[in-house]
C-alpha cells in the first residue's frame, strides 16, 4: 500500500481584496498517488485555478491567504514551509504547466535557453550544489505549539544533500557542463514531446512559434525537472481543436512513459473524461464530487454534476432547449449558508440550508478512505439518479 | 441602495463614485496626503491671489528692522539682509508658480493631445489625414531628440527674457510628449472590439473618435498630466535659476529666482533658511502633485476600483425556483492570473 | 409563396492583406507578399435560418464575418444583401445600410465600452440610425431588455458590474436594438461557462423563430452547431472545404479536413481514453499559399494530385452538399473515429523514447 504523494487536507483559502474577503477555496480534501492522473472540472470562478496555484505555493500571498489546512508532500507539509525554501520544492517536486504559454514563456530567450536553463538547474540539485528538497517522514505538524516550527521541522531535511559522502569532490571536477553537452539533452526533451526536427526549433523566439508547439516547450520543460508531480492548468483551453487533441494525445502517451503523477484542471468535460482516471467536480470552493472518471460521467450523484453533464448541446442528438442551471453562481464573500448549490439544485430542501453536506461515499458503507471511492456531497445522493 | 420592489434582490445598484474614490483614498494614505496637500496648496494660491492680506503680512519688496533674522513667530522663515519677509515673498509666488505649471503643462496637452489624437486614430495610409499623421510624427521626433531644458533655453534666448516669453519656450518643448503619450493611448484602444461595434452601428469616425476612444484614454493622460505638473514646475525654476525668467527681488517674485539670488549672492551660505524655503516649496509641491498623481492612478485604474466597489449588479434572469433566498449577484472575481509569476521554476542563484 | 430570395449571398469573395517590406513596395502600391484571409468564399443565407461556420484559427471565418458586416473592405469578389450590392458601398450610404447587419463580438470584456452606460451602450445604434434624443433612446432600451433577459432597472450601470453572460446578452440587445435582418454572432459563446452558454444559446434560437432572424454564427463549438444552425460551412486557410446541412456534415462528414475537427473534439466519454489522434502537423501559415489542396500537408489521405491541383468546392451527392476533395467518393465513408487510433493497454507500445525519461546525470 503506497503513501500517497500529495495530500490536502481541509484546506481553506481565502481573498483579501479591497471590499471583501472572498472563500475561494473552502474545506477542500485530496489525495494523489504517484502515477495517478487526476482531474479537478468546474466553471469560472469554482476555485480549481486558486487549488492548483496554491499547491506549490504559487498564490501571491498577501491577498491570498492559506487559512487552515495541510498539503502534504512526500512528507512534509507545503504549507509551513517558508517561502524562501518553496522554489527548491518546485524544482525537482512539482513542476507546473499554464494555459497560456506565450505568458509562460520568456519571450526574450530563445527556445534552447530556456529549456536548457531548466535542465541546467536540475543538474546543479544532482550534484548537490543547490539545496534539494528532501522530504521525510516527518510526524504530522503539531499546530498547537507555539510559532518558528517551520525551520526547524523542513529546514534539515531541506539542507540534507542527496549526494553521498565524496561524491561532491568528484562531482566538482565534472565541471559545467558545456553548451553542446546540453544541447543533445534539450534535443531529447524536444522529441520527448514529439517535435519532429528539434534541430529547427532550438533557435526560435517563442512568439515565432505556434501554439502548439509552445505548449509542448512548455511540457518539455516542466519535464526536464523530472518533477514526481505535474499540475497541468488548462493546459490545453487556449489552443486550437486539433491542436488540443494532439496535445492531449502527447500527454496520455506520456502518462504512460513518465513516472510522474498529473493534477490536471479544466473547465472541459471531454477533456477531463479523455485524461484522468479519477476527478473532482469544483463548485463554489468546494469539491462537490469525487470519484472515477467511468462512474462520475455515467451516473453522477450530485445535482450539479448531473446538471453540468446536461447543459452541454449534444453534436449526436436533436433536443429541444437545452437544459440550464437557473442562477448564478454565488458571490463568495457571502456564500450560501449550508450546500453552497442549493438556491439553484432541484432537491433542495431545508437540511441543505444547514450543515454543509460532507463529502460521504455514495456508497453505505464503504472507506471513504479508501483509493476510487465515488463520493458526493450531497444529502439526497441517492435521488440524482432518477433527475431527468 | 435600491432593491426592486419587484423581485426580492435581484437587483442592488453599485456604490456611487463618490463612495469608491473616497474608499480608495482611505486605503492608500499616501495619496490621501497628496489629495489634502494639493488642496491645501490650491486653497492657498487662491487666497493669496483674491485677498493677500489675509496670509501675506508684508510686502515683497517691504522692508523690515529685522535684518537677517532667523525663523521667528513674526517671520516664520525668516528675513533677508533688508529684512524682507521671506515668508511673503515664498507666499507671493505660490500663485505665480502654480500657475505657470498649469499653464504650460495644460497648454502642453492640449497641443500635442490634439496632435496625438489625430495622429493615432486617422492614420490610414493612402489618405490626407495619413500623410498628416506621419508628419506630425517625424516633427514630434524631431522635438523629442534634443533634451528639453536645453532646447527651452536656447529658445528663451529668441524668444526673450521676462515670465511670457519662458513659458512660451517651455510649452513648445514640451508638447511633443503628449503627442507620443497620447497617441500611444489611441492605438491601444483603436483596435477593441467595442470601437468596431460602434461602427457597426453606423457611428461615423469623427464620432467614434471622440465618443469611444477619448474617454478611454483620459485616466493614463490625467495621471501623467498631474505628475507632469511637478516636472514642469521643477523645469521653470530651473530656467527661473539661471535667470532667464522673473526678476528677484522685484514685486512679483518666483520660488527659481529666489534660489538663485539667495544662493549667488553668497547669503545662503550664513543664513540657511533664505534658500530652504523657496526650494523647500518648491519640493512640496511637486511632491504633492506626485503624490496626488500616483493616487490617481489607482482611483481611476477599474481594475483596482472593482475591487472597491461594494456591490455589483448583474443577472442571469430570476431564478424560478423559489426556495432559499434569490441568486446572489456575482461579486468581482480576484485576479488570480495577475498574481502568479511565470513559470513554475525559479533560477536559483550558483553558490 | 414567393421566394424572397436569400437575404446574403457572397460570391467569391476575397480578402488578402498586404505584408509590405520595403519603401519601393509602398511607393507602388505592388505588395509582393500577402495574407490571403478569405480566398474566394460563396456563401448564402435565407431570413429566418443560420448558417454556421466552423474552422480554426487561421480559417478566415471571422475575417469572413467582418467583411459580410463591411467592417472590412473586400479585395475581390461581390457581396449581395438583399440582392443588393454593397461591396463598394462606402460613407453615409454604408452607414445608412448598416441598420440591416449587426455583429456580436466574442470578447464579453472588449466589447462594450467600459465607459459607457448600459442605456448609451445598447442604445448606440439606434441613436445612430435614428438620431432619437436621449429620453426615447432609453425608452426604446428599456423595451429591450426583456427580450435578452436582463432586468429593466440596470439601465445606468457599468458593463463591468455584469457576468460575462450577462454582458453577452447586452452585446445582443445591442445587435437587435435596430431590428436587423442579419445577425453575425462571432463565437458568442466561447468565452462563458457551460451553463451560461446553454442560457444563452436558448435565446438566440427563440428570437430567430420569434423574428425571423438570419444568423451567421462562427464558432468552433460543433454541438452548439448542431443546435443552432441549419446549414454549415466547414472553413480552413481562407477557403469553405465542406458545405452542408448541419445534420447531414455532423453524422456523415465527407471531407478529410471536417473528418479531423469532428474526431478532434473531446467527448465526456471515459472509453476515450485509450484513444490516440492521428492527425498531425500545424496549421500552416496563410501567407502566399501553395497551388494544390490547402490540406494536402496533414491529410492522411493524400495522393499525388491533391499537392498540385486545387480541388473545386463541387456538389457532392443529394440535398446541397458541396465538398472540395479530389478524393471525395472514396474517403466518404470513413468514419471520424477512424483517424483515431486505440493505444493498447501496456505502455509496451509506446516508441523508443520511454528510455529517455531515465537520464544518467
Amino acid at each position: 500500500m503506497t503513501d500517497p504523494l500529495l495530500e490536502v487536507e481541509n484546506l481553506e483559502i481565502t481573498y483579501t481584496v479591497g471590499a471583501g474577503t472572498f472563500r475561494a477555496v473552502s474545506d477542500v480534501s485530496l489525495r494523489i498517488y504517484p502515477r495517478q492522473v487526476i482531474g479537478i472540472v468546474g466553471e469560472t470562478g469554482c476555485g480549481k485555478s486558486t487549488l492548483a496555484q496554491a499547491i506549490p505555493r504559487l498564490l501571491p500571498e498577501p491577498p491570498a491567504t492559506i487559512g487552515s489546512g495541510r498539503i502534504v508532500f512526500r512528507g512534509t507539509d507545503l504549507v509551513r514551509v517558508s517561502k524562501r525554501q518553496m522554489p527548491m520544492v518546485r524544482g525537482t517536486g512539482i513542476a507546473m504547466i499554464f494555459q497560456e504559454p506565450l505568458n509562460s514563456l520568456n519571450p526574450a530567450y530563445r527556445v534552447f535557453d530556456q529549456l536548457a536553463e531548466s535542465i541546467r538547474i536540475r543538474h546543479f540539485r544532482e550534484m548537490g550544489w543547490v539545496k534539494s528538497f528532501q522530504g521525510g517522514n516527518e510526524a504530522p505538524f503539531d499546530y498547537s505549539k507555539p510559532a518558528a516550527p517551520a525551520t526547524a521541522t523542513v529546514g534539515g531535511a531541506l539542507t540534507r544533500s542527496i549526494v553521498p559522502d565524496g561524491a561532491l569532490e568528484e562531482a566538482a571536477r565534472d565541471r559545467l557542463r558545456t553548451r553542446s553537452e546540453y544541447r543533445d539533452e534539450v534535443l531529447r526533451y524536444l522529441r520527448l514531446v514529439r517535435i519532429n526536427d528539434p534541430e529547427t526549433i532550438l533557435n526560435l523566439y517563442p512568439h515565432e512559434l505556434s501554439g502548439g508547439m509552445r505548449q509542448r516547450i512548455m511540457i518539455a520543460m516542466a519535464l526536464s525537472e523530472k518533477p514526481s508531480l505535474l499540475i497541468a492548468d488548462e493546459p490545453t483551453s487556449a489552443l486550437d481543436v486539433t491542436i488540443q487533441a494532439q496535445v492531449l494525445t502527447l500527454m496520455k502517451e506520456l502518462i504512460d512513459e513518465v513516472d510522474a503523477a498529473i493534477l490536471f484542471i479544466s473547465h472541459d468535460l471531454g477533456v477531463i473524461a479523455e485524461t484522468a482516471d479519477e476527478v473532482g467536480v469544483m463548485y463554489a470552493g468546494r469539491i462537490v464530487e469525487y470519484g472515477p472518471v467511468a462512474e462520475i460521467f455515467r451516473s453522477p450523484r450530485h445535482p450539479y454534476t448531473k446538471a453540468l453533464l446536461r447543459a452541454a448541446p449534444s453534436r449526436y442528438k436533436d433536443e429541444g432547449p437545452l437544459s440550464t442551471i437557473p442562477g448564478s453562481v454565488p458571490n463568495l464573500s457571502r456564500p450560501p449558508p449550508g450546500c453552497r448549490f442549493h438556491p439553484r439544485c432541484v432537491l433542495a430542501r431545508d437540511v441543505c440550508r444547514g450543515e454543509p453536506p460532507p463529502l460521504a461515499p455514495v456508497e453505505a458503507g464503504a472507506d471513504p478512505n479508501a483509493r476510487g471511492v465515488h463520493r458526493s456531497a450531497c444529502y439526497f445522493a441517492a435521488e440524482v439518479p432518477n433527475l431527468p | 441602495m435600491v432593491a426592486t420592489t419587484r423581485t426580492p434582490a435581484l437587483v442592488r445598484r453599485a456604490d456611487s463614485r463618490f463612495g469608491v474614490f473616497w474608499r480608495i483614498l482611505r486605503a492608500n494614505p499616501l495619496s490621501l496626503i497628496g489629495f489634502v496637500l494639493v488642496v491645501i496648496i490650491a486653497v492657498t494660491a487662491v487666497i493669496v491671489v483674491v485677498a493677500p492680506h489675509v496670509l501675506v503680512p508684508y510686502g515683497p519688496l517691504q522692508q523690515t528692522a529685522d535684518r537677517n533674522a532667523g525663523p521667528s513667530w513674526a517671520h516664520p522663515f525668516g528675513t533677508d539682509n533688508l529684512g524682507r519677509d521671506i515668508y511673503s515673498n515664498v507666499m507671493l509666488a505660490l500663485p505665480l508658480d502654480l500657475a505657470i505649471g498649469l499653464a504650460i503643462a495644460g497648454s502642453a496637452l492640449l497641443i500635442g493631445g490634439l496632435l496625438g489624437l489625430v495622429a493615432g486614430f486617422y492614420n490610414t495610409p493612402g489618405t490626407v489625414l495619413g500623410g498628416v499623421s506621419v508628419v506630425v510624427l517625424r516633427i514630434t521626433d524631431v522635438f523629442l531628440s534634443f533634451p528639453s531644458l536645453i532646447l527651452a533655453l536656447a529658445l528663451t534666448r529668441v524668444l526673450g527674457l521676462g515670465v511670457g516669453p519662458s513659458v512660451l519656450a517651455i510649452t513648445i518643448t514640451w508638447w511633443p510628449f503628449y503627442v507620443r503619450l497620447v497617441r500611444g493611448e489611441v492605438l491601444a484602444v483603436k483596435h477593441l472590439p467595442y470601437v468596431n461595434a460602434a461602427r457597426a452601428a453606423g457611428v461615423t469616425e469623427n464620432r467614434i473618435l471622440l465618443r469611444h476612444v477619448l474617454r478611454n484614454i483620459l485616466e493614463p493622460v490625467i495621471v501623467y498630466f498631474t505628475l507632469d505638473i511637478g516636472t514642469v514646475l521643477v523645469t521653470y525654476s530651473t530656467i527661473g535659476y539661471i535667470g532667464v525668467a522673473s526678476i528677484y527681488p522685484g514685486p512679483s517674485p518666483e520660488w527659481g529666482a529666489m534660489l538663485a539670488y539667495y544662493q549667488q549672492t553668497g547669503s545662503a551660505n550664513i543664513y540657511p533658511w533664505l534658500v530652504l524655503a523657496p526650494g523647500g516649496a518648491i519640493f512640496l509641491t511637486v511632491f504633492a502633485f506626485s503624490l496626488l498623481g500616483d493616487g490617481l492612478r489607482d482611483i481611476l485604474d477599474p481594475r483596482t476600483r472593482r475591487a472597491f466597489v461594494r456591490s455589483s449588479a448583474i443577472h442571469e434572469p430570476p431564478a424560478e425556483t423559489s426556495t432559499g433566498p434569490a441568486a446572489e449577484p456575482t461579486g468581482p472575481e480576484p485576479d488570480v492570473e495577475g498574481g502568479v509569476p511565470l513559470a513554475a521554476r525559479e533560477a536559483h542563484p550558483v553558490p | 409563396m414567393s421566394d424572397p430570395g436569400p437575404v446574403l449571398e457572397t460570391e467569391r469573395l476575397e480578402k488578402f492583406f498586404p505584408i509590405t517590406r520595403s519603401i519601393g513596395e509602398t511607393l507602388h502600391r505592388r505588395s509582393v507578399r500577402a495574407i490571403h484571409a478569405v480566398d474566394g468564399v460563396t456563401i448564402s443565407v435565407r431570413a429566418g435560418e443560420t448558417l454556421g461556420l466552423i474552422g480554426e484559427s487561421g480559417s478566415g471565418k471571422t475575417t469572413l464575418g467582418w467583411l459580410v458586416a463591411r467592417l472590412h473592405a473586400p479585395t475581390g469578389g461581390t457581396i449581395r444583401f438583399d440582392g443588393e450590392d454593397i461591396t463598394n458601398l462606402k460613407g453615409r450610404a454604408l452607414r445608412a445600410w448598416r441598420r440591416n447587419v449587426q455583429i456580436v463580438f466574442q470578447d464579453p470584456v472588449g466589447s462594450l465600452d467600459p465607459r459607457l452606460r448600459v442605456w448609451q451602450i445598447v442604445g448606440e445604434p439606434i441613436r445612430a440610425q435614428e438620431g432619437l434624443p436621449s429620453a426615447q433612446v432609453r425608452d426604446a432600451v428599456r423595451d429591450l431588455l426583456p427580450t435578452v433577459g436582463l432586468p429593466v432597472d440596470c439601465l445606468d450601470q457599468y458593463p463591468h458590474e455584469f457576468s460575462g453572460g450577462g454582458r453577452q446578452r447586452l452585446s445582443l440587445a445591442r445587435a437587435l436594438s435596430v431590428h436587423p435582418k442579419l445577425i453575425i454572432l462571432d463565437e458568442p459563446t466561447s468565452a462563458l461557462d457551460v451553463a451560461v452558454q446553454a442560457q444563452i444559446l436558448n435565446r438566440l434560437v427563440e428570437l430567430q423563430r420569434e423574428r425571423g432572424l438570419a444568423y451567421l454564427l462562427i464558432t468552433h463549438n460543433v454541438a452548439a452547431v448542431r443546435f443552432v444552425a441549419d446549414r454549415v460551412a466547414v472553413m480552413y486557410l481562407g477557403q469553405i472545404v465542406e458545405y452542408a446541412g448541419v445534420r447531414d456534415l455532423l453524422e456523415h462528414p465527407v471531407h478529410p479536413y471536417t473528418k479531423a475537427l469532428l474526431a478532434a473534439v473531446p467527448v465526456p466519454d471515459a472509453s476515450r481514453r485509450r484513444t490516440r489522434y492521428r492527425i498531425g502537423g500545424d496549421i500552416p501559415s496563410l501567407v502566399d499559399p501553395a497551388p494544390g489542396c490547402r490540406f494536402a500537408p496533414r491529410c492522411p489521405f493524400v495522393i499525388e494530385r491533391c499537392r498540385t491541383e486545387d480541388p473545386p468546392l463541387v456538389p457532392f451527392g443529394a440535398s446541397g452538399r458541396l465538398v472540395a476533395c479530389h478524393r471525395a467518393e472514396e474517403v466518404r465513408d470513413i468514419a471520424p473515429d477512424a483517424l483515431l487510433a486505440t493505444a493498447g493497454p501496456a505502455p509496451a507500445a509506446a516508441t523508443g523514447s520511454a528510455a529517455s525519461s531515465t537520464t544518467a546525470s
